[in-house]
């Protein structure tokens, strides 16, 4: 709104509109409840988080209904809300750089507010929760290990978070800002990167600016967004950078990071798309950041490339970042689970007494965690398979039904296909189906699948 | 305030869920993985895993930053080594630690700095006993709780329909009580709590709290109810750890049976106690009650360490004659089973314990903290200084701004008991004594009694 007012450019009846009507909602909601006093149960943390995500997504949207320019349908304007808040980055917008600024800097903003998560921050500065906050964060934070908490208060965990997102926001726009952006550009862009969000206030996304230092500090915020903010929190108060490397998690993050660079670049090089070396190292090592860290920023018209690479890409996106980051996809710590256990399978096949413990690093992981992971991945490929097969038969063809719902679901934005560039082609059911999609990898599948459980309401 | 609490047990757990609810960060090491997980999904709290005494556990529980360890381990070893080892390598500023042994707890003088540095030692079967002595002191009472070093205590009793005070005011009471340093800080009716001023009536079946000095308080009891002849005819149900003591401690005094099943525990009991009478057998069992005159006791004390029997035993007891009944519970929940008319008095050993470490805890020159009405409500014994943040001292008791819902009970200078008037001035080193109705109160008067 203050942004609206700054640039004069006649949005702001919007937002106030949109602000008043939610604040009567709230009141209308609110009054009859108000006597209500119960801690927060373990289950209720499920529904609240997941009705939370539905109605923050909903309002989220009013401002894009409201405002006149662009004019904006329920399903577009609720899909764009969902692909902000879930750090998605996909978009039914095009002619950005035509828009009023308050709508640019709204959706940058989204995202922000959605990479830390919301409930984090409502468990930040709502003191009232207490031991319900645990129960909220749980259900919100991503991860196989949900309650590893940094302080043993809770409000003052999510604080830290916060603390840490907030001066890596910071650091990043004032970077972009020195690296040449304009200071609105700068900001909304260190908004969606830290967020690993990917909404930019341009059509052509990092293409726009031209610049591979830009791009190259993108890298680098992409690259720390993506690694488990705890260990941040960590290192800034040993002050020590040894944290980092001794995590294991971080090793595998960028060790497949650090491939697949090497294998997009070398293959460009080879198969001789029409860019010089200099470009093709730039071009490859940010679109593989970007899509690794979920953000989906592109420099580059990264769906032509040759061979098996925008595939390879989408690939990347599965995995993910780091537990306990910013980033979506499946997460780094259950890849190498994944991974340990099929090679405990082997193992166990050539030495069938071997006693074989699944380790990260040095220590043995408790079964729980990795029956967890399990029934994750089982879910996660369940999920993907029922919503690429639904947007199949909503009118995708097979390549852009599983990118969009790769894409979707590990909240990257961009596809190949129909859905390279924007979801602006696609019909209502698919946005519908895509906006499920998004909140279920936001919500790490578990929170949102709970609720369609029937034990779940059996009481 | 930075909190650890070492082991998870009954105490452990209690003692976290108390203080957790109070803006502290708080740290619980247990050995057993799954019992801390229980209590994270409850409390707000961090938890590590681990033997309590091993450095990398401690320090992994960030003990450098602890400003109070509470070691409530099972074991006493484990509790003091854990004591010692956190002043040794992170020199933890407070350190209480729970000591059960009799052995250790008659040697005091190893808790210093020179010998093992542990600056509270609590014994929660030392704390009830004391309550429960208390207790058998002012026949009738609820509630007894010692200020000042003993010279004035809380009291709490039901108001009869045959006491002198029934449908008086509170200022009527002071006629009827001319002379006695009498002041009532509570009362306690079906429906809520009652500030009580000079105009409040009160009803039969009050529950109600007063601050007296000691040797004035039979005399209170009297105008609120029919005096209970003191107790003669005691039955301890149990002879484990508290109703050995108990028994020890009583014997000389009054007629004590002890009725214990274990063999061996019998004759342990009976080998070390001079007077009392050890029975074997079961407290649940109606023809060794009977037998042993359970219908001329005085006062039934069910004791053992299950909550269960406890229960059942008291109210068999109750059934067969005896004219009181206490009954110990270990899980506060139980509480709520319980009919007042017919156990009259359950003790519930983690509240006894809980005010001696909140103590320590509430900021202030505190001298006592008791937790009432199952941590409801809270007494405390607070020291005033002028050199306190917003001292009270040189101000009216009526420039004080207290919260509604906190009664100043009794004031001690210089050994001396006042009643606290609208225009007493506060002192350096005066003791008072007061009464919050609710634990969101707290705040508020540690802000008035906070050191520099």
């Amino acid at each position: 709104m203050l942004i609206s007012l700054i640039y004069r450019d006649g949005s702001s009846g919007a937002f106030v509109d949109g602000f008043l009507l939610l604040l009567g909602l709230g009141i209308l909601i609110w009054l009859p409840n108000r006597k209500e006093r119960k801690e927060l149960r373990l289950r209720d943390g499920f529904i609240v988080v997941a009705v939370f995500w539905i109605v923050f997504s909903a309002a989220g949207s009013l401002p894009f209904i409201l405002v006149e320019s662009p004019h904006m349908t329920f399903t577009n304007a609720f899909f764009e809300s969902v692909s902000g808040l879930t750090t998605t980055g996909a978009t039914v917008l095009s002619g950005l750089d035509g828009l009023p600024h308050s709508i640019l800097f709204y959706r940058q903003q989204l995202q922000w507010l959605g990479g830390m998560g919301i409930i984090v921050l409502a468990v930040a500065i709502l003191p009232a929760l207490g031991i319900g906050g645990m129960q909220l964060y749980r259900a919100e934070t991503p991860g196989p290990v949900k309650d590893a908490k940094l302080t043993p208060r809770i409000a003052e965990t999510a604080k830290a978070l916060w603390a840490i997102y907030l001066s890596i926001t910071m650091a990043c726009s004032l970077s972009y800002w020195l690296a040449g952006m304009s200071l609105f550009d700068a900001i909304g862009h260190a908004f969606a990167t830290v967020s690993t969000g990917g909404f930019s206030t341009h059509d052509a996304s990092f293409a726009y600016f031209k610049s591979p230092l830009i791009e190259m500090v993108g890298v680098v915020f992409m690259v720390l967004s993506g690694i488990n903010f705890s260990l941040h929190y960590t290192a800034l108060r040993r002050k020590s950078l040894m944290i980092y490397l001794h995590d294991r998690e971080i090793r595998a993050y960028l060790l497949i990071m650090l491939t697949a660079i090497v294998l997009v670049c070398t293959h460009l090089l080879l198969k001789g798309a029409d860019y010089t070396v200099g470009e093709t190292v730039h071009h490859g090592i940010f679109q593989v950041v970007s899509f690794m860290t979920t953000s989906g920023f592109t420099t580059s018209e990264f769906y032509q490339w040759p061979g098996f690479m925008p595939v390879l890409l989408v690939f990347v996106g599965f995995i993910g970042g780091c537990a306990g980051s910013t980033a979506g996809g499946l997460k780094v710590v259950r890849v190498m689970l994944l991974h340990k256990q099929g090679v405990r399978e082997i193992t166990r096949l050539i030495h069938p007494n071997a006693w074989v413990p699944v380790k990260i690093g040095n220590k043995p992981q408790p079964y729980r965690v990795i029956d967890a992971v399990w029934g994750f991945f089982a879910l996660y490929v369940v999920s993907f398979v029922i919503l690429m097969l639904s947007m199949m038969e909503a009118g995708l063809d097979q390549i852009s039904a599983f990118s969009a719902v790769a894409a979707c679901i590990n909240n990257v934005g961009p596809g190949l296909g129909d859905v390279a560039t924007s979801f602006s082609t696609v019909s209502d059911p698919v946005k519908w189906l895509s906006c499920f999609a998004m909140l279920l990898g936001r919500l790490e599948l578990f929170t949102l699948l709970v609720l369609l459980t029937p034990t779940y309401w059996q009481s | 305030m930075n909190i650890l609490i070492l082991g998870a047990g009954r105490t452990g757990s209690s003692v976290a869920a108390a203080l957790s609810s109070e803006q502290n960060d708080i740290v619980v090491v247990d050995k057993n993985p799954d019992i801390l997980r229980d209590l994270r999904d409850r409390l707000d709290i961090g938890g590590v895993v681990g033997n309590a005494v091993h450095p990398t556990i401690l320090r992994r529980a960030n003990a450098a930053e602890a400003d109070m360890v509470i070691a409530v381990t099972n074991r006493d070893e484990t509790n003091l080594l854990a004591c010692q080892i956190l002043n040794t390598l992170f020199g933890t500023a407070k350190k209480i630690a729970r000591v059960r042994a009799p052995d250790f707890l008659n040697n005091m003088e190893l808790f210093s700095d020179r010998g093992i540095p542990v600056d509270v030692v609590i014994s929660p079967e030392q704390i009830v006993m004391e309550y429960i002595m208390h207790l058998m002191e002012h026949p009738g009472a609820l509630y007894v709780s010692d200020f000042a070093n003993g010279k004035v205590r809380l009291v709490s009793v039901l108001v009869a329909s045959r006491g002198l005070m029934v449908n008086k005011q509170i200022k009527q009471v002071r006629e009827i009580l001319t002379g006695l340093k009498i002041r009532i800080v509570a009362i306690f009716r079906t429906g809520g709590a009652i500030i009580p001023n000079g105009s409040t009536v009160i009803h039969d079946g009050d529950e109600v709290f007063f601050v007296a000095p000691r040797e004035e308080i039979q005399a209170v009891m009297s105008a609120m109810q029919k005096l209970e002849p003191c107790y003669k005819r005691v039955i301890i149900a149990g002879g484990g750890h508290i109703g050995k003591c108990l028994a020890g401690e009583l014997e000389h005094k009054y007629q004590i049976k002890i009725i214990e099943k274990d063999q061996d525990r019998v004759k342990n009991v009976a080998n070390e106690l001079e007077r009392c009478t050890v029975i074997y057998g079961d407290c649940t069992d109606q023809e060794l009650l009977l037998e042993e005159q359970i219908d001329s006791t005085d006062l039934f004390c069910a004791m053992t360490n299950d909550d269960g029997i406890n229960i059942i035993s008291a109210t068999l007891a109750k059934q067969l004659g005896a004219k009181k009944v206490m009954c110990l519970l270990n899980h506060a929940a139980y509480e709520k089973l319980i009919d007042k008319n017919i156990i009259h008095i359950s003790i519930i050993p983690e509240y006894a314990t809980i005010g001696k470490i909140l103590k320590h805890v509430r900021k202030g020159d505190m001298r006592q903290v008791y937790s009432l009405r199952s941590g409801r409500a809270e007494a405390m014994e607070v020291i005033a200084h002028s050199k306190q943040k917003q001292s009270v001292v040189g101000l009216r008791v009526d420039q004080v701004k207290l919260p509604e819902g906190v009664v100043m009970g009794a004031l001690m200078r210089d050994d001396q008991i006042l009643l606290i008037h609208h225009d007493t001035v506060f002192q350096e080193g005066d003791h008072v004594v007061m009464f919050l109705m609710e634990k969101k109160l707290i705040p508020s008067v540690e802000q008035l009694f906070k050191v520099k």
